[in-house]
C-alpha cells in the first residue's frame, strides 16, 4: 500500500462502534481505615475505546484517582478491588497482585502522569539520567542509545537546547518544563494508554495550554488512548472525547464531549458547568455547590448528591436512581430522567452556555490570528 | 485593696490603637488624591542571593483607586506576588516610594505607622493550608488581629465578633475550637478570609486566594470576597494568573509580564481591545468550556524576543493609547497599536 492509501485509510471515517481498549464492569474499590471497611468505588462500569481521550471529572474526594490507579496496580497499601473486573487486552486487571504481574502493564503498556512534577521526578537524578533508565529497562538499549534517544524524547516535547539540559536536575527546569520531562519519560515506553492525573493543576493558564495542546499533538503521532483526569470542566471541552463524570465514588454521567457540554443531563453536571468563572457575568454572583462531598464512613443511602441537590426529589434520600440511557452514547444516574418525574428547567446559564461561550469566542475572534475558520 | 499589678493591665488594655490615625490625615491633607488609595512610584525591588542582586521589579508606577477591585494578572515568575508582598512590606522595596494614603509606607517608616498600617491592610494567602499555624485553633487565628490592637471591648465582646464573622463566611460557630487540619481547603480558604475581614480593612490583597481549590469551591470563595468588597466598598487587589477569574471580579486588570506592567485598561475593555501581544496570548489560552468554540480557538504563543525590537535610544514606555487604557509600547509599536484600536472600534 502507498502511504498515499494509507493516509486516505486513516482519514476515512469508521461508522461502527470504535474499539474496546479497556472495559470496566461493576468495579468497587474499597479501603481499610482503623480496621473498617469503606467503600470508595462503588460499582461503576465504563469503556474506554481506543485512540480516544476520556476525561474523567469530579471534585476531590469522588473517586477519580483511585478508579485509574486500579489499572496500574498503584492502590495504596490499604486499598483492594472488593469486587467487578477491568478487561485490557484479554486480561483480567482487577485480578492481578504482585509486583511482577503488573511489570509487563505498568509504565510500559498502561503509563502515567501525576499532578506534580516535582515529586514525580527524582531530586538527586540528571534529566538525561531519568529518561535512560526507561529506555534501558524496558527496551534494553545501551547507554549510548538511550542517551540519544533520551535526546530525541526531549526534543519531542519542546525542550529547547536538548543537548545541554540533558545533564540538568530537575530543579534547574520551571513547572512546565518538568511536566513535559514527565511526558517524555511517559513517551519512552510508547505506552498505549496514557493516564494524565491533572497534569496541568499546578500549571500557569498559559503554560497549561502549551502542555494540553503537546499531549494532544502527541497522541495524533502515537496514536495512544488518553485518560484524562481532572476537576475543571473547562479544560476538557478542547481534549476529551468522551466525559465521564464522577460523584461519590460513582459515575453519574457518560457521554461524549457535545452530550456534556451541550445536552447534560444530572444536576451534578449542571453545578459543575454553572461554577465556571468562564461563564460567570459582573452583575449576578456564581452559582456554586452547597455543602461537602460525600464522606464513606457511613454508607450512602440512595443519591450521594442529594443532600446537596437543589432538584432532589424525595426518592433520591432512599433508593439510589439506576443509570438512564439517553442516547446511545450517553446515560445518566439520576431520578429527573425516570418518566415519572417531574419536567425540570435547567439552570439558564446551562441552556445558554453556547450563546454565551459563542460571544466571548467573538471578542477573541476580532483579535487576529486567534481562530482558525 | 487594688494590686498594682492588675492596674497596670487596665492601663494597657485602655490604649488601643494610636490615638491619631495618620492615614486619615493624610486623606484630609490631600484631597485631590482622595481617589487613589495606593500609589507605586518608580518602585524597584530586588533580592540578593549572596552578593549577587536580583532585580525582580524596576520603575513601577501604579495607581489602585480607592474602592476599586484591581486584578493583577501574570505568569509565574512575573513578579505579581512580589508586588503584593511589597505593598504589605514583607518585601523591601529597594528603591522608588509607597504612599498608603498619601502617607510614605515604603522602606523606614515610624513604628507608630507601621503598627497602624496593619490595621489597615490586610492579605489573603494563596496556599490555605500553609498559612494558617497548625497548632492554633480557629478562634485564636481568626482574633489574633483583634488581640494584637485591642480592637474590643471584653472576652464576650471578641468572642460575638468572632463568632459572627464565622457564620458570615458560611462556617458554624461551633468550629472555633478546631484546628486547620480538620478543614478542607474550601474552609480553610475562608478561614483566611475571616480573619483578614475580622480587621475591617481598607486594603485588601488577595494573592491568588483561589488557585490551590477545585472549581465548584473557587465559585464560593470568588463570591465570598465580591461581597466583602461590595458591601464594605473596600480596595482589593487581586492577583491571578487566570483571566478569566480575575474579569469576574475586577474593575480594572493590570497585566504585568517579566516584572513590568504592559498593559492597564478597564475588565471588559481589556477583553475587547487587547493590544499588546503577551495580553492576547494570556486570552487565547483561558479555555472555553465549548468544545466547538474550543477546537477552533489557535493558542497564540507570546516570543518577546522576535516581536520587540527595543533599541535603547526609544526605550518602551507605559503609554495611554485611550482614556484609561495603557500599554507598554516604543514609538513604532505605538503606531500600530493605534491602528489596531480603530480597526477594533472605540469604546463602548
Amino acid at each position: 500500500m502507498s502511504k498515499k492509501e494509507e493516509k486516505i485509510l486513516e482519514e476515512t471515517p469508521v461508522a461502527q462502534e470504535p474499539e474496546v481498549v479497556i472495559d470496566v464492569q461493576n468495579l468497587s474499590v474499597g479501603f481499610t481505615v482503623r480496621g473498617k471497611k469503606i467503600n470508595v468505588i462503588r460499582n461503576i462500569s465504563f469503556k474506554v475505546y481506543k485512540g480516544e481521550t476520556l476525561a474523567i471529572v469530579g471534585e476531590s474526594g469522588s473517586g477519580k484517582s483511585v478508579t485509574t490507579k486500579t489499572f496500574t496496580g498503584m492502590l495504596e497499601k490499604n486499598g483492594m478491588v472488593t469486587s467487578g473486573s477491568i478487561m485490557f487486552d484479554g486480561m483480567n486487571l482487577a485480578k492481578f497482585k504482585t509486583d511482577d504481574d503488573w511489570r509487563p502493564i505498568r509504565g510500559k503498556r498502561i503509563a502515567t502522569i501525576f499532578q506534580d512534577p516535582m515529586t514525580s521526578l527524582n531530586p538527586l537524578l540528571t534529566i538525561g539520567f531519568q529518561i535512560s533508565e526507561v529506555l534501558r529497562l524496558h527496551h534494553g538499549l545501551s547507554k549510548q542509545e538511550a542517551k540519544e534517544e533520551a535526546i530525541k524524547l526531549l526534543k519531542k516535547v519542546r525542550i529547547p537546547n536538548a543537548e545541554a539540559r540533558y545533564d540538568d536536575y530537575p530543579f534547574q527546569y520551571s513547572g512546565g518544563m518538568r511536566q513535559r520531562v514527565v511526558i517524555a519519560i511517559a513517551l519512552a515506553c510508547r505506552p498505549e494508554i496514557l493516564i494524565c492525573d491533572e497534569p496541568t493543576t499546578a500549571l500557569d493558564v498559559t503554560v497549561q495550554a502549551q502542555i494540553i495542546a503537546l499531549i494532544k499533538e502527541l497522541q495524533e503521532e502515537y496514536h495512544w488512548t488518553t485518560i484524562f483526569i481532572t476537576h475543571d470542566l473547562g479544560v476538557v471541552a478542547n481534549v476529551a472525547n468522551r466525559i465521564a463524570v464522577m460523584y461519590g465514588g460513582q459515575i453519574v454521567e457518560y457521554g461524549t464531549v457535545e452530550d456534556v457540554f451541550y445536552n447534560p443531563a444530572h444536576p451534578y453536571t449542571w453545578a459543575l458547568l454553572a461554577s465556571l468563572p468562564q461563564l460567570g457575568s459582573k452583575d449576578e454572583p456564581l452559582s456554586y455547590i452547597k455543602g461537602n462531598p460525600p464522606s464513606f464512613s457511613s454508607e450512602i443511602i440512595g443519591d450521594a448528591f442529594a443532600p446537596r441537590n437543589a432538584y432532589a426529589m424525595n426518592i433520591d434520600f432512599v433508593k439510589e436512581p439506576p443509570m438512564f440511557q439517553i442516547s446511545p452514547t450517553h446515560c445518566a444516574k439520576t431520578w429527573l430522567l425516570d418518566p415519572r418525574a417531574p419536567k425540570v428547567e435547567k439552570p439558564k446559564v446551562i441552556q445558554e452556555l453556547h450563546e454565551r461561550m459563542k460571544r466571548a469566542a467573538e471578542e477573541l475572534k476580532r483579535q487576529e490570528g486567534a481562530f482558525d475558520d | 485593696m487594688i494590686n498594682e499589678e492588675e492596674l497596670k493591665v487596665e492601663e494597657k488594655q485602655q490604649t488601643p490603637v494610636e490615638e491619631i490615625d495618620l492615614f486619615e490625615q493624610g486623606r484630609k491633607e490631600h484631597p485631590e488624591d482622595d481617589d487613589t488609595i495606593v500609589k507605586m512610584r518608580d518602585v524597584r525591588i530586588a533580592f540578593k542571593i549572596g552578593s549577587i542582586e536580583r532585580v525582580i521589579i524596576n520603575h513601577l508606577n501604579l495607581d489602585i483607586k480607592r474602592g476599586e477591585v484591581l486584578g493583577l494578572v501574570g505568569e509565574s515568575g512575573s513578579g505579581k506576588t512580589t508586588i503584593g508582598r511589597a505593598l504589605i512590606r514583607i518585601n523591601k522595596v529597594s528603591g522608588g516610594e509607597i504612599t498608603f494614603n498619601n502617607v510614605k509606607i515604603s522602606g523606614k517608616i515610624p513604628k507608630k505607622t507601621e503598627r497602624l498600617l496593619k490595621t489597615k491592610m490586610q492579605m489573603i494567602f494563596q496556599d490555605p493550608g500553609d498559612s494558617l499555624n497548625d497548632r492554633a485553633n480557629i478562634d485564636y487565628i481568626v482574633s489574633e488581629g483583634l488581640r494584637a490592637f485591642k480592637l474590643y471591648k471584653d472576652e464576650e465582646d471578641r468572642l460575638q465578633k468572632v463568632q459572627q464573622m464565622m457564620q458570615r463566611v458560611g462556617l458554624r460557630p461551633e468550629y472555633l475550637n478546631r484546628y486547620p487540619h480538620e478543614f478542607s481547603g474550601g474552609q480553610r480558604q475562608r478561614i483566611g478570609i475571616a480573619r483578614c475581614m475580622i480587621m475591617n480593612p481598607e486594603f485588601v490583597i488577595a494573592d491568588e486566594p483561589i488557585s490551590a481549590l477545585d472549581v465548584s469551591i473557587r465559585a464560593q470563595v470568588l463570591n465570598l470576597i465580591r461581597e466583602f468588597q461590595q458591601e464594605r466598598k473596600m480596595t482589593v487587589l487581586f492577583i491571578a494568573h487566570d483571566l478569566s477569574v480575575v474579569r469576574y471580579i475586577s474593575d480594572r486588570i493590570a497585566v504585568i509580564y517579566a516584572g513590568h506592567i504592559v498593559e492597564i485598561a478597564e475588565a471588559n475593555r481589556l477583553f475587547e481591545a487587547p493590544l499588546h501581544p503577551y495580553t492576547k496570548s494570556l486570552l487565547s489560552a483561558v479555555p472555553f468550556p465549548d468544545p466547538k468554540v474550543e477546537r477552533k480557538k489557535k493558542i497564540i504563543t507570546y516570543n518577546p524576543h522576535e516581536l520587540h525590537h527595543y533599541v535603547l535610544s526609544d526605550a518602551p514606555k507605559l503609554v495611554e493609547v485611550e482614556p484609561g487604557h495603557f500599554v507598554r509600547c516604543n514609538t513604532p509599536e505605538l503606531e500600530q497599536y493605534t491602528k489596531e484600536l480603530e480597526r477594533l472600534g472605540g469604546k463602548k
